[in-house]
């Protein structure tokens, strides 16, 4: 309660001062939304954004700051509605308006991630502390960006040094969720696990960067760490069983739902070189390594190590052609790190390296013209491949794009481009988009078509893995990609203290990769990849800013989600309906500002179906659908709807100095049930940070 | 039929979360061919204080017997496991049997102190206040088996085999690991140790391995 007391009483502080120096000083716009910065997922190419041919939402990393913001799950969250991070067994998944990771690609600077889980990259590596800004653009992105940009691209912007020395460091703190062993006595043998288990919830920064001449510098490091906690089911799960009119009221699971702790340290260096306005050169290398500490007392924990280098060279010529030549490779190690004696054993590694060339040119006016080829190449190791050894499978597709921008008028701007990749699996696959943009006065009109694809993860093209002697999961070297079309249209209005937009989309999934169970020769089950999946998502999204006042801002945005069903069964745990809320005090006082950020992310209630393989064997003769098990039987889950509240107050207490309290979860949401569809919130928690900025 | 069931269904979910091959009580197995050639009989001794068994043990009646006088292993075979007075503890996966009752000809026994550390307890109960060993059901064949779990009748301590209890979730089994000093009587009577489960895991991670504090 004293807690509480002194945020609302420094909230008080915040806005009266501020209120009384903001009287004399008036020197921002009233726009909600920045329409003149510069983006450049939605095309690859720099465009104002209120250019770009697809809505593009960007989170800067200012406002990542000043809402006390550390990891990129919080932001998304709060950013974008129906986007949710949930825990499952291997650890976080993403879902985003009914699309999983398979079909979401995160980007930094424009280049791919290494390391997945089921396709989730691994988002702790997604470093906050030196972003730019983060640029959202929902919608098929594969013309652009290849395989898995199905339905939407994540791009993280990382900053560029602007002075000749810069110095950020920074440290937040908060209580543990859970004190899982507050008496733990050294002698224990189990000392060092119980230790990882209580990690202070810490994060500390330090980022410097020096320009001198016609070269840069931006040396970053981040360590961070949280401890682990558990959720407790208060209610028991009823499964309804509409294939046999069953309906089973389990009790409250005793075994509560784990989430591991974990500390990470990362590293990077990042050099520029502009020399005679005309060519730039840029070297960039990053070292990150991830304890992952669970609950499971086995002498180990998962170690994960990652290596990142690249660098790029552009050169402009006379303005209108430009060529940048550019390469990347990211190596990413997953280990069992032994907890009481030295020593690691690998058991997962995925390297990518993608050499890149683009071409721009803007010879005509009110045309761009990009071109450009790449080849990826990916390398996977692990125990899923054989029964007998851990293997290395790998593969490679060089890939040629093209795109058109064409300004027709002062109205009227199209955008047109396809993507030719040939895998070396797959052959020839080409990828079309294609965007119409009006523009007169406030308002903003975009029509646009994009095909995506997925190409089959190599786990999906060459499994052959006996889990325990009970099945197999077996790859098919003959699956095709995933397929969608993606067409939305969406209209802008931006007048005066009003941003808005609405956009409505729909999304027809085609061949998609999904397993099917047979009997093996072996007369034992084997679950088989193939290309039989289809799936058809539409939506309607709205966005709302408004600037209140001069200080005061709110951003509402609103998502409906119709996902079809498959063989009469909802597949797609999703909210229908869900939305953000934001709203955000700026003093704007010179050197003093006083910030409060009230941000809320509301998932409306969803039914869906779940296999229970369970329930199935206790069954006899009933038939699940071609996704589920011979066996297998779907039962109807409800989740209930719920919000997460966040606020945070950030005082500038002089131009370097400033510090952050808020809350997370301040209503102390927890869910009744935990499962793979429910929030894991650890409830209410209180932090603290403090920033010093030179 | 529904633990085998449960089970398929746990592991077939694990199996999607990744590569990483996780922790699991499966076939008791040694880990490679090379770590099986490694294997010596003992009772190998970590640098924390605990002791873990050299192996795994199989399913069924295949127990590993210990001296804790000597922290050794001692060759008796399950014939002629009763008449020894060599061995004072054994093992058959969590299963542990005393050298008392139905398991041994010995004056063994065990008792559950409510101490959570050896310093703690202070005090020995009386001799009668030692539960020998009974007949106890064990696994003979495991979950993975086509006809799900099959028990069969053999001998433990039915106080001290449950110092480990499996928790069936999401992904690989979890072991529930009891907090509690156990008092052990020595085969020959003569002695009390001080016992305490420490984990069902080896240094590296693999299951299966029993892994216990003795004083």
């Amino acid at each position: 309660m004293k807690r509480v007391s002194l945020v609302i009483s420094l909230l008080w502080y915040g806005c009266a001062a501020s209120f009384s120096e903001v009287l004399v000083q008036d020197t921002t716009g009233f726009a909600p939304v920045d329409l003149e910065q510069v983006v450049v997922t939605a095309t690859r190419t720099l465009k104002k954004l209120k250019d770009t041919p697809v809505i593009t939402q960007v989170v800067s990393g200012q406002q990542i700051g000043e809402r006390g913001l550390t990891n990129i799950q919080d932001v998304l969250q709060q950013e974008v509605p129906g986007l949710n991070f949930q825990e499952v067994g291997f650890g976080t998944s993403i879902d985003l308006q009914g699309l999983g990771a398979k079909n979401i690609l995160f980007l930094v600077d424009g280049e791919r991630i290494a390391g997945d889980n089921s396709g989730n990259i691994d988002y702790q590596r997604l470093n906050l502390t030196n972003v730019e800004r983060i640029e959202i653009v929902k919608g098929a992105s594969s013309a652009l960006y290849g395989s898995q940009a199905m339905g939407g691209v994540i791009n993280v912007i990382t900053k560029k040094v602007r002075n000749d020395v810069e110095v950020s460091a920074g440290a937040k703190f908060a209580p543990l969720f859970q004190e899982n062993y507050p008496d733990n006595d050294k002698d224990n043998p189990q000392y060092r696990f119980r230790r990882h288990l209580d990690k202070p919830n810490l994060t500390a920064d330090l980022t410097l960067g020096l320009k001198k001449g016609v070269i840069s510098s931006a040396t970053t490091v981040t360590y961070k760490s949280s401890d682990a906690y558990q959720l407790f089911n208060k209610k028991g799960v009823t499964k309804f069983f509409p294939a046999t009119g069953v309906t089973k009221t389990e009790d409250p699971s005793t075994s509560p739902t784990n989430i591991s702790g974990y500390e990470d340290f990362a590293v990077s260096e990042r050099l520029t070189a502009e020399i005679a306005n005309r060519l730039t050169l840029k070297a960039y290398a990053s070292h990150y390594e991830l304890n992952k500490y669970d609950f499971t007392p086995d002498n180990v924990f998962e170690q994960t190590e990652d290596w990142t280098v690249g660098g790029s060279a552009e050169y402009r010529h006379d303005d209108r052609h430009s060529l940048l030549a550019s390469f990347n490779r990211d190596h990413y190690q997953r280990y069992d790190k032994y907890e009481k004696i030295p020593g690691r054993e690998l058991t997962y590694e995925n390297n990518i390296s993608q050499p890149r060339l683009t071409y721009v040119n803007t010879a005509k006016d009110g045309v761009t013209i990009c071109v450009g080829a790449e080849h990826l190449f990916e390398e996977l190791y692990g125990d899923r491949f054989s029964s007998e050894r851990n293997e290395t499978r790998s593969q490679w597709a060089t890939t040629f794009f093209a795109q058109g921008d064409w300004k027709v008028n002062e109205t009227l701007s199209v955008v047109g481009g396809a993507r030719a990749d040939i895998h070396e699996v797959h052959g020839l696959n080409v990828t079309p988009k294609a965007s119409l943009m009006a523009q007169t006065g406030p308002l903003t009109l975009r029509l646009n078509y994009a095909m995506g694809y997925r190409t089959p993860t190599l786990k999906e093209l060459y499994m052959k893995w006996n889990n325990q002697g009970m099945f197999w999961l077996i790859g098919n070297p003959d699956l095709k990609p995933e397929r969608n079309n993606y067409v939305s249209l969406s209209a802008e209005v931006n007048k005066g203290r009003v941003s808005a937009n609405m956009n409505a989309y729909a999304n027809w999934f085609s061949e998609k990769i999904e397993g099917i169970w047979a009997t093996g020769e072996s007369g034992m089950q084997e679950y088989r990849y193939t290309n039989i999946g289809k799936n058809r998502l539409m939506g309607l999204e709205v966005n709302v800013r408004v600037r209140a006042a001069r200080m005061l801002a709110v951003h509402g945005s609103y998502s409906h989600l119709y996902s079809s069903k498959t063989d009469g069964y909802q597949l797609t745990a999703t909210s229908p309906n869900s939305a953000t809320f934001r709203l955000e005090f700026n003093s704007h006082v010179p050197n003093h500002e006083t910030v409060f950020n009230l941000c809320g992310s509301i998932l409306g209630a969803k039914d869906y179906s779940v296999l229970d393989a369970i329930e199935t064997f206790g069954m006899t003769g009933e038939s699940a659908p071609t996704t589920g098990s011979d066996n297998g039987a779907y039962y109807d889950a409800h989740t209930d709807s719920y919000s997460i509240w966040d606020a945070t107050l950030t005082q500038n207490v002089i131009k370097m100095l400033s510090f952050s309290i808020g809350v997370n979860n301040l209503f102390d949401y927890k869910a009744d049930i935990v499962s793979f569809n429910s929030s894991v919130s650890p409830g209410r928690n209180f932090f603290c940070s403090l920033r010093l900025k030179i | 039929m529904k633990v085998k069931c449960l089970f398929c269904a746990l592991a077939f979910a694990s199996a999607f979360m990744g590569l990483t091959a996780c922790g699991d009580d499966d076939e008791p197995q040694p880990d490679s061919p090379a770590e099986e050639a490694k294997a010596q009989p003992g009772v190998i001794a970590g640098d924390d204080g605990s002791y873990t068994l050299y192996r795994k043990t199989n399913y069924g009646d295949d127990w590993i017997y210990v001296s804790l006088s000597t922290m050794d292993t001692v060759a008796v075979s399950e014939e002629n496991h009763k008449e020894s007075l060599d061995w004072d503890i054994a093992f058959n996966r969590y299963n542990v049997r005393t050298n008392s009752g139905t398991s041994g000809n010995g004056k063994g026994g065990v008792y559950k102190t409510s101490a959570t550390k050896f310093a703690d307890v202070k005090d020995f109960p009386a001799a009668d206040e030692f539960t020998v060993d009974t007949e106890w059901e064990i696994t003979k064949t495991p979950t993975m088996s086509a006809d799900g779990v099959i028990t069969m009748t053999s001998s433990a301590s039915p106080i001290l085999s449950e110092a480990i209890t499996i928790i069936i979730r999401n992904g690989p089994p979890d072991y529930n690991i009891s907090e509690n000093v156990y008092l052990v009587r020595s085969a020959d009577g003569s002695k009390i140790y001080k016992f305490k489960t420490v984990s069902f895991f080896n240094a590296k991670g693999n299951s299966g391995y029993y892994n216990f504090m003795v004083e």
